[in-house]
């Protein structure tokens, strides 16, 4: 193939994957900038993000505990081939954190957040940088979702009696909060654990009520109440057994099916088709035994070290030290 | 002219590809092209060719068979009508694919320029760098010891 305009090169280099991109960079010269040039970092994160094979279900391995037979260093991560889902493989974190201790706190962007308790870890997978940054001295309420350049709590509003959800959304750009609607699905004065989350784009509340169904919610207009809607309803026992949790993770399109992959119980993977209302076993090779996944985009987002002085060390005492120089994350 | 036919449904049209070879062809197929949309706009009198100056017979002649696929909606749903663009693009040798990618660019063909990018994509997207160069005709203007630091960013990518 003989020369090609460089409007072309970039509209086809940015439907590579990632691995190939960093091996092209040695190509030539012009290559290498054009990779590298951040307009063509954000156009590959959109082609990506719209193609499923350019994604990865990041897999942390929940079994690992203190006071049982693994130690520390023990390797945490997988990377799982989506949307086969056929094996899971095992990721060499590049970065020293506790295994046990580790949880994903959130993603975005093709971006991982892991956090030890003592440090937390930014983490591309597709490139395989990290940064570490120093623990928020600011209490969070668990893992948030990103969306709209927002992350989104739902927090119980107290007194915890007459408990009410309420969906906070905290942006990030200038730091303001504010409060969603939430559909009304408290109304049965029936036990239930609420849980947001992001489905194709929206907002989504998972709302499951013990011994008896899981709801799922989507706000197919951000922030219009009058848009929240039930997509689907599953019935416990009915077709897919006893299930004491499922997290939708992604919703899927392909040759004219509709599908939701869920994770199952913290142990697996199944597919639900959504118009024909049936789950689907997947068999996955090399599961650990209890995990938690997340859907990660491939994306060249840079994550170089503001500075190369000194490697960071995530002890505490030292991490002190840190802080009390000035350097503080806000949240 | 003399042609009064005016109906937009059978206007016709009539492209000159760059080795002079011409092709009739109805106005909604020509039109998927923004390129001759924006000409017709500016033509006064349609019934004179239509010159689409960088794109020889044997290559427009696969443009308009991609641009007649999608110019009828109606019959096939969409996974019929991505079958069809896969077998399309699959049929094309890397020489033709060059050239109906410069072709789908000039003539501003959204989809068509979609498929063929997202095809050489598929195509290049398990090379070496070597291969890479010899494919798009491209110089290495590294230094070994260069192409070796850059190597070594991320040596896990050049591997299988």
């Amino acid at each position: 193939m003989a020369d090609l305009p460089t409007p072309l090169i970039t509209i086809i280099l940015s439907k590579l994957p990632a691995k190939s991109l960093l091996r092209f960079r040695c190509v030539a010269k012009s290559w290498r900038s054009l990779i590298d040039e951040q307009h063509f970092i954000n156009l590959h994160l959109k082609n990506s993000s719209q193609n499923p094979t350019h994604q990865t279900l990041i897999i942390k391995d929940s079994f690992l505990q203190k006071d049982t037979n693994f130690t520390s260093k023990d390797p945490f991560l997988y990377s799982l081939d989506y949307p086969t889902l056929k094996r899971a493989t095992l990721i060499n974190c590049p970065f020293d954190c506790d295994s046990a201790e580790t949880q994903i706190v959130g993603s975005c962007d093709g971006l991982l957040c892991l956090a030890d308790g003592i440090a937390a870890y930014i983490f591309n997978p597709a490139t395989r940088k990290h940064r570490v940054l120093p623990v928020t001295p600011v209490e969070i309420p668990g893992e948030g979702v990103f969306l709209n350049g927002c992350l989104h709590w739902l927090v119980v509003k107290k007194p915890i009696s007459k408990a009410v959800d309420v969906l906070v959304a905290l942006d990030i750009g200038t730091e303001e909060h504010r409060v969603l609607p939430i559909p009304e699905y408290n109304e049965l004065k029936m036990d239930y654990y609420s849980n947001v989350g992001v489905i194709y784009g929206c907002i989504s509340i998972r709302v499951f009520y013990p011994n008896n169904r899981l709801d799922v919610w989507i706000m197919k207009e951000y922030g219009v109440k009058e848009s929240w809607t039930k997509w689907f309803s599953i019935p416990q026992r009915e077709n897919i057994g006893f299930f004491s949790c499922l997290k939708p993770i992604v919703y899927l399109k392909k040759n004219g099916s509709k599908e939701l992959l869920f994770e199952k119980d913290f142990k697996e993977f199944v597919w639900f088709d959504v118009k024909q209302q049936i789950f689907k076993d997947v068999n996955t090779r090399g599961l650990p035994w209890s995990l938690a996944s997340a859907l990660l985009v491939e994306s060249l987002i840079p994550l170089d070290s503001p500075k190369k002085k000194k490697p960071v060390n995530k002890k505490r005492h030292d991490l002190d030290g840190f802080l009390s120089k000035g350097f503080k994350l806000k949240l | 002219m003399a042609s009064t036919s005016t109906s937009t449904l059978s206007r016709k049209l009539i492209l000159k590809s760059s080795d002079g070879e011409k092709f009739e062809v109805d106005e909604n197929v020509a039109m998927q092209s923004q390129t001759i949309k924006h000409m017709i706009e500016d033509l006064d009198d349609i019934n004179s060719p239509i010159p689409v100056s960088i794109v020889t017979g044997t290559i427009l002649s696969k443009v308009i068979e991609y641009c007649k696929k999608h110019a009828t909606e109606d019959s096939d749903s969409d996974e019929q009508l991505k079958q069809w663009d896969k077998e399309y693009a699959n049929n094309m040798d890397l020489n033709t694919l060059y050239y109906l990618l410069l072709a789908a660019n000039y003539m501003e063909i959204k989809g068509l320029l979609e498929l063929i990018t997202q095809c050489v994509a598929d195509m290049i997207k398990g090379k070496s760098p070597e291969e890479i160069r010899a494919h798009f005709n491209i110089k290495n203007d590294f230094t070994p010891q260069e192409e070796a630091n850059i190597r070594n960013e991320n040596p896990w990518a050049f591997e299988n």
